[in-house]
Formats: C-alpha cells, sequence, structure tokens
C-alpha cells in the first residue's frame, strides 16, 4: 500500500487554481500480466470493470468486490464494443470468423447470460454493425441492408446506435435517426451525456466536439478522443495522443468542461501513457489502460 | 423469442454465399489510410529536392490514397479514407492514430491499408503488419499474404531504389519484431486496435532525390496505387487491373538529368502527356487498349524520338527514352593550347568537347599535317577525343590538327568550334614540338614498397613512371620481383597503363610471395617514346608480413553485384549526377592473375558540381557476402581497385559491434581512412583496422565486424566529374602470427633469446625470445654459411615473452644459427638439426 501511496502522489498533476475537477487518487488493477489489456469500462452499476485484449479477442470481467478476474469469452473480435445489459445479467458482443485466405468473413451477434453461461446468436452476416441494448433488449443493425431491428420498447433518452456510413446513428423516440451535426462529418466515438441532451464525439478531420442532441450549439475541443462523461454530465473526459505518425509517443487524461471552455488535463505522466479513459456512471472513478496493458482506476474530485 | 427468429430470419446470409470466390471487390469495405497529416516538419517528412519544389510525405500518402480510391470503387469497393484533407492549420485536428484504427472499427470494414514511404527512415520497400508480441505471430495471418501480393506489385510499378529488404523475406515484416523485438519494438500505432486485418506499406524511397521528384507527379504516384489495387486483387483471386500502362522517364542522353516540360505523344489514341516542373522526366499512359502503339518524344527542344510497343493485355511497359538537346557541340579544352610553341614530343593529345559527340563523324573530319602515326580513343562519354602518338614526334615541326565543320555531335548537330552558338565551323589547332627528348623515363612510385614496411604477401605492384613508356620495353626481364639475392621469382606478369604524359605498370605474380620473407623489386631497361633508357637498375627492397596466410572472400564480383544497392539507393548517397552513377558487373575487366577470375564491379559515377556535399555508398545489402562477419585482430580488408587517375577519394566502411546489434546501426558504421585515387591500373587497397576515419560511428573499431559499403567522394577543384572505378576480390586476410605470446604476469626485466628446445630437433624445435618494451623484432634463422634460409618474427611486438616455431622440414641436417634482432638488440644461438 506504501508503494500505491507514493505512486499515486506523484501521479497526481498540478492543476491550475482555476481548475474544478481534478484527480486524487490513482490505483493500479492487480490483473495478470500475461495480456496486454485494453479499453476497460465500468459495468451499468459501476461496480465490476470489463476488460479486453489488444486483439480484442476476449471479455474478462474484474470483480470490483472480490478483486478477481473471470474470463467471459474468448471469441476473436468479441472485445470490440461489447455492451452490458443494464441489469448486468446479459452481455451482447459481435464475434468475427475471417475465412482463410479471403477478403470475406463472417460475423455473429451473441447474447450471453452472466449467470448460466448460455448464449444466443441473433443476428448473422458479413457486415453487421455491433449490439446496443435499449433497455435490455439488444437492437442490432446489419450494415449491409441498413435494416435496424428495433427493440418495441420506446426509450425517454435517446440511444447511440453505432456509426452508419460514417454518421452517427441515433435512436430517438423509438425510430432511427441519422445524426450529422458538423454536416458532410465523418464521425467516430459517439457517447451521449447521463441525461441524454448532448453528445461528444470526434470528427475525422475536425477534431472533438459537443453538440446539443438536436443538432445544434456545436463545441469544438480540438484533440479528445475516446470521450466519456462523467456522471454529473459536466465534463467530457478523453486522451491527448500523440504520435509521430508510426507510434504513439504520448498521451494523458484530458477533462473538457461541456460548454467547451475549459480544458484540463488530468495527467501529466512522464512514463506512461493513459489511454481509453471511462467514467464510472455511479462514482467519481475512471478506469483507464496503458500503453503498457496496464490497468488503473483514477478517483477524481469535481467541484 | 419470437423477435430474435425474425431477427435472425433478417439477417441471416447464406453461408454459402459467402464461400464461393467473388469476381471483383463488390460488397467489401476498404479503409485507406493516406499516413501522417498536415505540414509539421517534425512528423510529416518535409523534403526539398530543388529550390522550391517541396515534397511531404503526407501529401505524397494522401494523393496516392485519393488515386487508390477511384480504382478500387471501380471494382465494386466501398473506399473510405482516414483523411479527406491534408490542411490541418490547427496540428491537433489531423486524426490520430487511434483515430484512424477506430474509423476503421466503426465502420466495420473487411480491411485496411495505410499508404507510407521509406520505412523506418531508411530503405526498404515492405509491407508491415500487426505482430502478437506474446506469441510473436501475426495477429492476422492472412494481412501476411495480403501484404506480400502488395509488395510486390508495388515494387512492380513504382521502380523504386529502395531494397527488396532481406532476402529471403517476401517482403512482410512483422512490426514489432522490425522495430527492434526486445529492444525496443513496438506495433505499430495504426495497427494496434484493428479489429479486421490490415497492413501498412513502405513503398518509394523519398529520400532519393530522384524518387523525390517523381513523387512529386501525381501519375507516378498512381503507379503506387495500382500496385495496391493488384495486390488486393490477386488476393481477391480476381485479375489485375485490365488496363495497360506505358510509362517511362526522359533524360538528357548527355548528362543523365531528367528533362522538364516533356511532350509525349501516343498513337494511335493521340493522346498527349505533358510532363512538370519537378525535374523527374516522367511520363504515363494508363487504361490502354491491347494493341500496336508508338511513342513520339516531342520535348521542346530536343531531337524528336520514337518508340514502337505492343500493349497487351494487363501490360505495364517502362520506355524510358535518353533525349538529344539542339544545341550545337562546342571545343571547351584543347592539349596543346592554341599556338603552343614547345609541346613535348612525348605527350598526347587531347581535344575535348561540349556534348557527346559522333565518333564516326569526327574521325571523318580529322586531318593532321604533317601526318604521324596514332591511335584515337574517346572518353568521357564521348566527349573528349584523345590522340596518341604511336611513337615519339619530330622535334621542332610546326602541326596543325584540323576537325571540320562536319563533325557533328551525336544530336546531329554540327560543330560550333567558335562558340558563337551558330553550327558550322571547323577547329583548325596549330602548335609546335620542342626540342628533342633527351630525359630518361624515372620511377616516380612504387606501390605499395615504397611504404618501407612488411607487405601483405598477395600484394601486386603499381609503378608509376616520369613518362609515357614504349610499352615494347614493359616486360617481365625488366621489370620483376626477386629474392633479395636476386633469385627468380616463378609466375610474374606485367601490364602496362598509357596515362596523359604519364606511365604505370603492373606487375602480377600469380602465387601469393612467401611470408616473413625478404625481395626487391628491380626494374631496368624501360624506355620512354624517345627510346631514352633508365638510367639506371632501381632495387627496391621489401619484406613479406609473417605469419600464416587464411583468405576469406566476401564477394570474387565473378558473376553478379546482385547483392549490392545501386548507389542512389543509400540514404546516404549524396551530389551524384542523376541517375547516371551505376554500379554494374563487369565480365571485361578483371584482375589477370587471379585464378578463375571472371570479371569485376565497375562503379561508373558522376557528380553534381552544385551539391552541397558529396558521397557515394555503395552498399553491400544482402546475401552470402553480407553473412561474413569477423573479428578485426590480425586481418586485414582488402580489395583491387583499378585507378582512373581522378583523385576521387575511396574508403570501406564496415559495422562494428555486429553480436550485439545483429541488424545494425547509424552508430555502429565505422570507416578506414581516405585513399585519394590518383593512379591508372590496379592496385590492393588494405584496411587493417588501426586507423579510422570520420562518418556516423564513435570512430573505435569495437566487437565483430560486417561489411558495410564502399565509399567513394568528390573534392571540389581536384576529383573528376565524371569516371569509373572497377572493384574485385573483396577479402579478408587473416594473418595468424607466428610468434605468440606467453601469459606471464611480469614484464620481463631484460631482452633475451632462449636455447631452442628440443635441441637438438627433427624437424621442428621452439625459439622463445623476451622483450622489454614494444619494438620491431626480426627473428631469422640462418645456415652454417650465413645464408638466411627462414625468416620466423618480422613484426612489432608489445613488452612480454614470446614463442615462435621453427618448422625445417625442409632443410637438410647440420648446425643452423638463429638470431633475434632489434633496433637496439642482437643475440644470436646455435641449433642442431638431426634427420
Amino acid at each position: 500500500m506504501k508503494t500505491n501511496l507514493f505512486l499515486s502522489f506523484v501521479f497526481i498533476c498540478a492543476v491550475s487554481a482555476a481548475a474544478q475537477i481534478k484527480i486524487i487518487h490513482k490505483e493500479k488493477i492487480s490483473v495478470p500480466s500475461s495480456e496486454q489489456w485494453f479499453q476497460a469500462q465500468y459495468s451499468p452499476s459501476g461496480k465490476d470493470i470489463y476488460l479486453t485484449n489488444s486483439g480484442y479477442n476476449g471479455i474478462w470481467k474484474y470483480s470490483g468486490k472480490n478483486k478477481t478476474l473471470t474470463k467471459i469469452t474468448e471469441d476473436p473480435g468479441s472485445g470490440y464494443n461489447f455492451v452490458v445489459s443494464q441489469n448486468e445479467q446479459q452481455i451482447a458482443y459481435r464475434r468475427t470468423f475471417q475465412e482463410p485466405n479471403s477478403l470475406q468473413r463472417s460475423q455473429e451477434v451473441v447474447i450471453k447470460n452472466l449467470s448460466d453461461k448460455s448464449e444466443r446468436i441473433v443476428a448473422s452476416g458479413e457486415d453487421i454493425q455491433t449490439p446496443v441494448f435499449v433497455a435490455d433488449n439488444v437492437s442490432v443493425t446489419n450494415l449491409r441492408t441498413k435494416k435496424t431491428i428495433l427493440p418495441s420498447v420506446k426509450t425517454s433518452q435517446p440511444v447511440v446506435l453505432g456509426i452508419e456510413d460514417q454518421k452517427i446513428s441515433l435512436l430517438k423516440k423509438g425510430k432511427k435517426e441519422i445524426f450529422d451535426p458538423l454536416k458532410n462529418g465523418r464521425y467516430i466515438w459517439p457517447v451521449l451525456s447521463p441525461d441524454g441532451s448532448q453528445l461528444a464525439a470526434v470528427d475525422m478531420d475536425r477534431g472533438a466536439f459537443i453538440a446539443d442532441v438536436n443538432g445544434t450549439n456545436v463545441r469544438r475541443l480540438a484533440r479528445c478522443n475516446a470521450p466519456s462523461w462523467t456522471r454529473s454530465g459536466k465534463y467530457v473526459i478523453g486522451m491527448n495522443d500523440i504520435d509521430d505518425g508510426h507510434v504513439i509517443i504520448g498521451s494523458d487524461i484530458i477533462a473538457v468542461s461541456a460548454d467547451g471552455k475549459q480544458r484540463i488535463n488530468l495527467t501529466e505522466t512522464e512514463n506512461g501513457l493513459e489511454l481509453y479513459p471511462h467514467c464510472s456512471p455511479t462514482e467519481n472513478k475512471i478506469v483507464v489502460t496503458t500503453s503498457d496493458g496496464e490497468v488503473y482506476v483514477l478517483t477524481y474530485e469535481e467541484e | 423469442m419470437k423477435t430474435y427468429r425474425i431477427l435472425i430470419a433478417l439477417l441471416v446470409f447464406s453461408v454459402a454465399v459467402i464461400a464461393q470466390p467473388p469476381n471483383n471487390l463488390s460488397g467489401l469495405k476498404f479503409c485507406i489510410d493516406p499516413g501522417h497529416g498536415g505540414n509539421n516538419p517534425a512528423n510529416d517528412r518535409r523534403i526539398e529536392p530543388d529550390p522550391g519544389n517541396v515534397f511531404w510525405e503526407s501529401e505524397g500518402n494522401f494523393q496516392k490514397a485519393l488515386l487508390l480510391r477511384p480504382l478500387m470503387q471501380a471494382k465494386g469497393a466501398t473506399v473510405l479514407l482516414t483523411r479527406e484533407t491534408n490542411s490541418y492549420p490547427n496540428d491537433n485536428d489531423e486524426p490520430s492514430l487511434t483515430a484512424r484504427w477506430q474509423f476503421a472499427n466503426a465502420n466495420n470494414v473487411n480491411w485496411f491499408h495505410s499508404i507510407h514511404s521509406n520505412a523506418g527512415g531508411g530503405n526498404y520497400t515492405c509491407v508491415l503488419v500487426k505482430e502478437d508480441i506474446s506469441t510473436r505471430k501475426p495477429a492476422f495471418p492472412a494481412a501476411v499474404q495480403m501484404g506480400g501480393l502488395i509488395f510486390s506489385n508495388i515494387r512492380s510499378m513504382i521502380r523504386t531504389a529502395s531494397s527488396s529488404g532481406n532476402s529471403g523475406t517476401t517482403g512482410v515484416y512483422l512490426d514489432y519484431t522490425f522495430y527492434g523485438g526486445a529492444n525496443g519494438g513496438y506495433n505499430l500505432g495504426v495497427l494496434k486496435g484493428l479489429t479486421m486485418p490490415g497492413e501498412l506499406s513502405e513503398g518509394s524511397f523519398h529520400d532519393v532525390f530522384p524518387e523525390t521528384r517523381r513523387l512529386l507527379n501525381n501519375d507516378y504516384r498512381k503507379m503506387e496505387a495500382y500496385g495496391i489495387l493488384n495486390g488486393i486483387l490477386l488476393y481477391n483471386n480476381c485479375p489485375k487491373d485490365s488496363g495497360g500502362i506505358i510509362a517511362g522517364l526522359q533524360v538528357n542522353a548527355e548528362n543523365s538529368v531528367p528533362i522538364n516540360n516533356t511532350k509525349v505523344r501516343l498513337l494511335p489514341e493521340n493522346r498527349v502527356y505533358s510532363g512538370d516542373l519537378f525535374n523527374n522526366g516522367f511520363f504515363m499512359f494508363d487504361s490502354l487498349q491491347p494493341g500496336q502503339k508508338t511513342i513520339v518524344f516531342e520535348t521542346p527542344n530536343y531531337k524528336t524520338d520514337s518508340l514502337k510497343v505492343t500493349v497487351a493485355y494487363q501490360s505495364v511497359i517502362f520506355a524510358d527514352r535518353s533525349l538529344y538537346d539542339m544545341i550545337p557541340p562546342k571545343i571547351t579544352l584543347t592539349q596543346p593550347v592554341q599556338g603552343d610553341t614547345n609541346f613535348s614530343v612525348t605527350n598526347i593529345i587531347g581535344i575535348r568537347f561540349s556534348k557527346t559527340m559522333d565518333t564516326a563523324s569526327v574521325r571523318a573530319a580529322l586531318f593532321i599535317t604533317p601526318s604521324f602515326p596514332y591511335t584515337l580513343s574517346w572518353t568521357n562519354t564521348n566527349s573528349q577525343l584523345v590522340i596518341r602518338p604511336v611513337s615519339s614526334l619530330p622535334v621542332k615541326t610546326d602541326f596543325i590538327v584540323t576537325i571540320d565543320s562536319t563533325a557533328k555531335g551525336k544530336n546531329g548537330i554540327m560543330l560550333d568550334a567558335n562558340g558563337d552558338g551558330i553550327a558550322g565551323d571547323g577547329l583548325v589547332l596549330q602548335f609546335k614540338t620542342g626540342e628533342k627528348d633527351a630525359v630518361p623515363p624515372a620511377v616516380v612510385t612504387a606501390f605499395p614498397v615504397d611504404a618501407a614496411v612488411p607487405i601483405s604477401p598477395n600484394q601486386i605492384f603499381n609503378i608509376q613512371f616520369s613518362e609515357r613508356l614504349d610499352p615494347s620495353t614493359v616486360s617481365t626481364v625488366n621489370i620483376k620481383i626477386e629474392t633479395e639475392n636476386g633469385g627468380a621469382v616463378a609466375s610474374q606478369q606485367v601490364q602496362y597503363w598509357d596515362g596523359p604524359g604519364i606511365g604505370y605498370v603492373n606487375l602480377y605474380v600469380a602465387d601469393p610471395l612467401e611470408s616473413g620473407k625478404a625481395y626487391r623489386l628491380s626494374i631496368s631497361n624501360v624506355k620512354d617514346l624517345s627510346g631514352n633508357k633508365l638510367a639506371a637498375t632501381v632495387l627496391k627492397n621489401f619484406t613479406t608480413a609473417s605469419g600464416t596466410l587464411s583468405y576469406t572472400v566476401i564477394d570474387d564480383f565473378n558473376s553478379s553485384v546482385a547483392s549490392w544497392f545501386a548507389p542512389a539507393a543509400s540514404g546516404s548517397t549524396v551530389g551524384i549526377n542523376g541517375d547516371s552513377t551505376k554500379f554494374t558487373f563487369n565480365a571485361a575487366v578483371k584482375v589477370p592473375h587471379l585464378a578463375s577470375n571472371t570479371g569485376s564491379a565497375q562503379l561508373q559515377y558522376g557528380w553534381n558540381s552544385s551539391a552541397g556535399s558529396f558521397l557515394i555508398r555503395e552498399y553491400l545489402n544482402s546475401g552470402a557476402p553480407r553473412d561474413v562477419k569477423w573479428y578485426p585482430q590480425n586481418t586485414k580488408l582488402q580489395t583491387f581497385l583499378l585507378g582512373d587517375g581522378s583523385k576521387t577519394r575511396f574508403r570501406f566502411a564496415v559495422d562494428d559491434s555486429v553480436e550485439a546489434f545483429p541488424a545494425g546501426t547509424t552508430a555502429n558504421h565505422e570507416v578506414s581512412p581516405w585513399y585519394t585515387v590518383d593512379w591508372l591500373g590496379w592496385r590492393l587497397i588494405e584496411w587493417d583496422f588501426k586507423e579510422t576515419g570520420a562518418w556516423l560511428g564513435n570512430g573505435i573499431i569495437e566487437g565483430q565486424l560486417r561489411f558495410d559499403s564502399y565509399q567513394l567522394q568528390y573534392v571540389p577543384g581536384t576529383s573528376s566529374l565524371f569516371g569509373s572505378l572497377y572493384f574485385d576480390q573483396l577479402q579478408l586476410i587473416k594473418q595468424t602470427p607466428t610468434s605468440v605470446r606467453i601469459a606471464q604476469s611480469q614484464i620481463p626485466t631484460q631482452m633475451e633469446l632462449a636455447q631452442n628446445y628440443p635441441n637438438p630437433f627433427n624437424p621442428a624445435t621452439t625459439i622463445e625470445f623476451s622483450l622489454t618494451e614494444e619494438q620491431f623484432v626480426t627473428v631469422s634463422v640462418f645456415d652454417i654459411l650465413g645464408r638466411e634460409v627462414k625468416q620466423l618474427v618480422h613484426e612489432t611486438l608489445g613488452a612480454g615473452r614470446y614463442k615462435t616455431v621453427f618448422d625445417a622440414s625442409s632443410l637438410s641436417s647440420g648446425m643452423y644459427v638463429y638470431r633475434l634482432t632489434t633496433p637496439n638488440y642482437s643475440e644470436t644461438r646455435r641449433m642442431m638439426l638431426t634427420k
């Protein structure tokens, strides 16, 4: 513990007096080094952390209560954009089978019951979008036919269905809507604020932005990759990764206020590259992975 | 459950359909990533090959992607680009590496390809794929197969000067291993997070200016786009793009400089290609129907030329052309100068033209009054005429050399001897010879024996005389190696090299001389062209180095130079004249006395005098020659070098610490001192690694060595701008000393020659001796009449105790004497051979 406290002290960066969010603690999650851990994310309750590896070949669950790691699946490609249901009884993911000596592939969307480990294939084809949960029902889009299977239940808040023809696909009031707030945008990493009123994303040639979910009030954020909203909705947490065209040479976690006016470096670590922040929906915590495949939880204080 | 059944029914695609090989790219999505982005000099690779012409790798990659997209779309593919611009006023708006693979993932493409050039700042055309670091295997094996096809198709289209990478590979490398593996390797950031197969191609070699200039041309970039397209098509079991392509380079025939503002017409289509102003001379016609075509080179101010070719289905034809400009040739220099009244009767006459000449027309237009027997030869790409009198010219005689106006340049334009820009006037060169040549020829230098140090036993001899010699007097009777007492040495051969006012003789000995023995070079009775004889016999004593010799050939240049880069392919090569510098195998020129010698390597060079720095790095890249590694102790690196008298500088380069850095690093490049090539004929150039020159390394030879390169340098104001050197038999010679140091903790306090043991002996005995300080030592054995029968030690040794073995197998029984000699000490002992 002494070591961790020391590390935490080194890690906590100095922020300006005007800063209204800062990291107050850093803790390394004890997971085996046999995998390069990648893109950790909190469960809907914030109690557990789900992980994949750098090849996206598998999903693991780290129990916040027991501090143990459990493999959910090792299906190829399953770790990319998997989703856990609100009741945390199911996990949905896409797996991909590359045909040997061919450009062809087949994809399947699987729902796995986390209690009895049973699984169901709910969609298959050559070009299937990763699934999303809509009130614990799966929605999935065939990107070739553009057809989306929508559950009959309607949610009060919009849901990001994914990227379709480089644009953001939203589910609003039970209907699919293509969202293009920057006009001729080409988007990645769309994520809705906790109250569903705002959306943060990254445009390939114009950087990160926040827009109201009706497409107005666009605020440009410059580089803020892999954005994730704090549970308060006051900040978007992202990564400011720098590269030389071949390899990432630096990355820190940043916070940008929802109005886009305040940009705060949350980390300034010299020897570590913090990547892919994901905010807990229930606590002031951010889970990040590093370029070395380690996992850390950052506790922040928001004033 | 009902919902899911409906869902499955709507989404399931037939497995049977998937299994059918497609005949095009329909239904497939690709993400093409133009590597880098924007105009940040730190990351986006800015190069300015000529003032005002700026190349950015970011822009080159982007244009290639823009050109590739419609080609792929025409095959039915859906193509997404990670960048739709190369203009990023705010550098942070450029998509990061993480954003690029995220873009591919988010759009669920089938395949990802990132376009780059200049692998690792170097010269590998290659394709890199993601490596699973834990297993050290490809993360996506399919990417290796696709990468190999893309690699070979890119190389076939862009004719890059870059290397094909290490031998034995398909041009595809695993990224983590390529960038150093456990010694700092990493996954490429743009491949790291892909959910689908992908690769990164490093196509062109943009650090080499001819290629940098071509890369400013969008049609040249399109050639790489075709290469990538064809690799993808072949992997998908589709035929290559069907349209024929004709492409080529146009250069000035006389200096190989690419031509600007070219105009090329293709018939019968009557398509016209207008070249750019980027000094590349490139042209290209694509999407051609099969059939016979005529390419007409109509570039203004150049002689029109044409070429017929037949375009076949899917064919790519490269049609380079050297064009002659329409400027009339002038006279730029004569020897003697106009009106000379004291021209040496043994000298040669030289006339230099401003352009390459039609040699037949010059020969027909040449008249000399009064006439004398001579031979004609041409140098400097047929722009310099040498009139070589067969014998000495008559004294005090007026001569007129005339080349009338019918002499033409290679461009067909008549001579403009007075240089007024108007063709049609001839040369009238008047001069008068001086007094009779009464001065005998003299030996100026005798390489390598002038150095007065023991020479390698396989040396050859290169003797410079003060004037041209009568070749009939150059023989092994007059010029020869003898034992120190005048005894004969078998199997010698001489070769005469006639220079401008001077002569060189090579003397070869078929078998290496005996090591550790005294010899002499004897020169007598040679005559100059006036019949003057060498004043007196010249004797040059020398000794050969002692020790047991062994040779390791690195490259004998007996069949090809396939293991070597083209000179321009090294990123270190600078200041050369366009594409005219070449390294080729030559079967006609070779060192004559080597057994089974079938050729040499010719390095033709031309320098761009306006460049700021000059270096040719003729790099040994791959194959068995590069596998030779050695330690420097008692070893010399040797090569035979045929000098052209150009005063070009030459040196060796090696990699050191190879055991620690098997892939080589910049910091491990060490070089020999420079050798100025101021001679004609062959010399054996050696480097014993004791002295070093300054280049990229620290100047200290460390650890195991491997050959890197021959290097040449132009010295402004001193060296010739053009020339040609030949290399033969690159090898190592290792001399195992006959004296071995005996391990002792203390330095001897007195000099000593110990009694041999055993004694009497048959046939070998050991002799020990002690030295109190470093000095030059000789240990010799003499018979009872005082004749030296064997030199055992003849070298500089440090303080310590040594032993050497005397093998008397070839000697008869009797008493022998052995002597230790240093500058300040001598001691003699006796021993008895009993057979």
